[in-house]
């Protein structure tokens, strides 16, 4: 006996379709709606389907298009039974039916029930009565349908994900976006539950916010997001306004946003702790100058055999080593504006290379372009990143291996997919043989305080991607795991030529007056006596107008000075910054030298814009001092 | 109302029709309590969904003129209007009331 199946919500239709094909010798099963037919077609596969249209919980044309997808039901002939076959064309071929019948009158509908039924060929079979426009409201039908399309465009567009669950919490509605967070087809969502879709922590939430729908809209993730085909999500429940009872979901992807609200986070934290490194940077400079200058000026009193002589050396190279310390956290925090000059990188890679690896068990090798491209940097922040670099590798090989670094010249154009202008650059890349990095922590590495180091800081690799960044280059890493990881540094190539070597000729005799303006006496202590050591006359002032004074009374006085140093930030009076220009003014050829601790102002790296003729970041050796002074004072002398 | 002649008239023999029409009028009336919901709490799409399946099923058993009612119900519930509703109701009533009617008489006059 054929078995068949008819699905439609009206308990007359089905009454009816049961009567007739009982009848005629067929066993009939009948289903309600989309959801109770998909669940009877779990234990049996009809020979037939009579399927309406317009039913609640999944309808006609989406039952239609999942039972084709379904293997075991291939041979099953889909009969669509609906008032709409009389408002328009059904398309049957797209649904995956075999024929559709308009419903009419009772007395016609059974003439093309068991026609179709009795022919048993798979055509498209159009039954459609005499006096179809008048058993038909056509002008509601086509309202009916008309709104229905409009909805189902909103409901397509929107860039929410919408669901609809019936009583029981099974999914039988979904948009495309509700598919693209779920990652998952209509076929493989509709008639499931719904919370079965989340990890077990989530299922409580989802299930929690199901049953407290009773007291009104509810809403969950938004501060936890829930997690769904690794996307953040969060859900909104409304409660259905009609007879039956139901809830419709809006899903938002909330991932990108979440993402924002880290990173602001992430800058907000670091801005903190910028400030406070800036604040502390400036005074511990200052201390530094005291010590720097007094071990420098001790240096120059002994002999280089002397005992002592070896120990101001080592002295003098923590003190310097505990300037590097400050300049590094105000480089990634403040993002320090570099101090570029034009730098050959093969000396830089191969000092990183020796003052990083010391373990003989790892081997660097490493290879330039003979006409390698200076690159224009901040040689201080740029050997920085590359140690960081060089750090991660050789951690990345805790039992040895080769790390290979190499410089070679590249021009970039604006149709590589790198985040850098069009124009000439030099690449490097440092290669480690180590474990690699896995994918999903790719997109980390650079991020603060991100570490698969049992000791590491977090900070190494954050610290070279901002000051790359900071240089107008770009870094970027490729790994595989088991075989190494490289990264690729792009640096922009220098226009200029190569920054003269900055070698202080020690025991070389200044001449000259120097007026000398800072706040902290222990400051001008050390440098007075340092300029004196150098052969200079020093006058002193600490702050701005006094020192504007006195270099207007040295003018009058046919006694002007050769240079003035001063110090850019005065917290109680006129600082180095604003009484340049008003030194100009009064002596458009002074020649101030700027000194400070804050060496991330931008002032420090655009000294020239502001005035100053020369630059000397604290704390200072007595050579650094010598240098500039040698520069600004020669300078002007040669113009 | 004969219901003899319907029945003939659809295909059905009357024991047939009889079952079929127990069915809608228990399921309209049903839908006709909701139609009144729908009036009184002002919800024209509770209104839509009652008034197009009794409708469908009027029609299907050739009550043309009680379908052709709750179209124009139907039709006003759409564009929000459900002013006409009161009255339209009351005069479906009647008409479910008729074929009420119509099924006790055959009650009546069925053999013993």
């Amino acid at each position: 006996m054929k078995k068949i199946l008819v699905i439609d919500n009206h308990p007359v239709i089905l009454k009816f379709m049961s009567g007739l094909l009982s009848k005629a010798g067929y066993e009939v099963l009948t289903a309600e709606d989309g959801l109770s037919a998909l669940d009877l077609l779990q234990t049996c596969i009809p020979d037939v389907i009579f399927i309406d249209l317009i039913m609640p919980n999944i309808d006609g044309k989406k039952l239609c298009r999942i039972i084709r997808r379904m293997p075991d039901f291939e041979r099953v002939r889909l009969v669509i039974l609906s008032g709409v076959a009389l408002e328009e064309e059904i398309d049957c071929a797209a649904l995956g039916a075999d024929a559709c019948i308009a419903k009419r009158t009772f007395k016609e509908m059974e003439e093309s029930v068991l026609g179709v039924l009795e022919s048993g060929e798979s055509a498209l079979v159009r039954h459609a009565g005499k006096n179809g426009g008048a058993m038909w409201p056509r002008q509601i039908t086509r309202e009916l349908l008309s709104d229905k399309r409009h909805l189902e465009v909103i409901l397509e567009s929107v860039a929410e994900g919408i669901l609809e669950l019936n009583a029981k919490g099974r999914i039988i509605y979904c948009n495309s976006t509700a598919r693209t967070i779920m990652g998952l087809s209509e076929e493989d969502l509709l008639g499931g539950q719904f919370v079965e879709h989340f990890a077990h922590a989530d299922q409580e939430r989802v299930t929690g916010a199901l049953q407290r729908i009773g007291a009104g809209p509810q809403t969950i993730g938004e501060d936890s997001p829930i997690r769904i085909n690794e996307k953040q999500v969060s859900i909104r429940f409304l409660p259905m306004i009609g007879s039956v009872f139901g809830t419709i979901l809006i899903v938002s992807d909330i991932t990108d946003k979440k993402l924002m609200e880290l990173q602001l986070q992430q800058a907000q934290k670091m801005e903190a702790i910028g400030l406070l490194a800036g604040g502390i940077a400036h005074d511990f400079n200052n201390i530094l100058t005291a010590i720097v200058g007094n071990v420098s000026l001790a240096k120059m009193y002994l002999k280089k055999e002397d005992k002592a002589y070896a120990k101001l050396v080592e002295a003098e190279k923590s003190a310097m080593r505990a300037r590097d310390l400050t300049l590094q956290l105000l480089t990634f925090s403040r993002g320090g504006a570099p101090l570029k000059k034009a730098v050959s990188l093969p000396e830089v890679l191969q000092e990183c290379s020796r003052n990083i690896l010391k373990d003989p068990a790892v081997k660097c090798e490493i290879r330039a372009d003979d006409n390698l491209w200076p690159v224009d940097v901040d040689e201080g922040q740029i050997s920085h990143a590359i140690q960081n670099l060089l750090k991660n590798s050789q951690h990345a090989m805790p039992g040895g291996g080769l790390i290979q670094i190499s410089a070679t010249n590249r021009s970039i154009t604006g149709k590589q997919e790198l985040p850098v202008a069009a124009g000439k650059y030099v690449e490097v890349t440092v290669s480690d043989q180590g474990e690699g990095i896995a994918r999903e922590n790719l997109p980390k590495i650079f991020d603060p305080y991100f570490t698969t180091k049992h000791k590491g800081s977090g900070l190494g690799l954050t610290i070279a991607y901002s000051i790359v960044k900071n240089h107008k280059g770009c870094i970027r890493v490729e790994s595989e795991l088991g075989k190494g990881t490289t990264f690729c540094l792009y640096l922009p190539a220098a226009l200029s030529e190569l920054g003269k070597a900055a070698t202080a000729e020690s025991g070389s005799q200044g001449r000259g007056k120097i007026l000398v303006m800072d706040d902290e006496e222990v400051v001008r202590e050390v440098v007075g006596e340092m300029l004196e050591v150098l052969g200079y006359q020093v006058e002193f002032a600490a702050e701005g107008e006094t020192a504007i004074r006195r270099y207007a009374e040295a003018i009058d006085s046919q006694g002007p000075f050769d240079a003035v140093i001063m110090d850019l930030i005065v917290p109680d009076g006129l600082g180095g910054k604003e009484a340049v220009g008003r030194l100009l003014q009064i002596d458009p050829a002074a020649k101030v030298i700027v000194s400070s601790g804050y060496s991330e102002d931008p002032v420090m790296s655009e000294a020239h814009c502001y005035g100053f003729k020369g630059v000397v970041s604290k704390p200072f050796r007595i050579e650094d001092l010598d240098r500039v002074l040698q520069e600004v004072i020669n300078a002007g002398n040669n113009a | 109302m004969n219901l003899t002649d319907k029945a003939r008239a659809l295909g059905f023999d009357p024991a047939e029709l009889r079952e079929l029409l127990d069915l809608f009028v228990e399921t309209s009336l049903a839908d006709l309590q909701t139609l009144h919901t729908a009036l009184d709490q002002n919800r024209p799409e509770l209104a839509v969904i009652a008034s197009h399946s009794i409708k469908g099923a009027a029609r299907s058993l050739g009550f043309d003129e009680l379908s052709a009612k709750l179209e124009t119900i139907e039709s006003n519930a759409r564009r929000n209007s459900l002013v006409a509703g009161r009255e339209l109701l009351e005069s479906v009533r009647a008409e479910i009331d008729t074929i009420v009617q119509a099924l006790k008489k055959l009650d009546s006059t069925a053999p013993a």
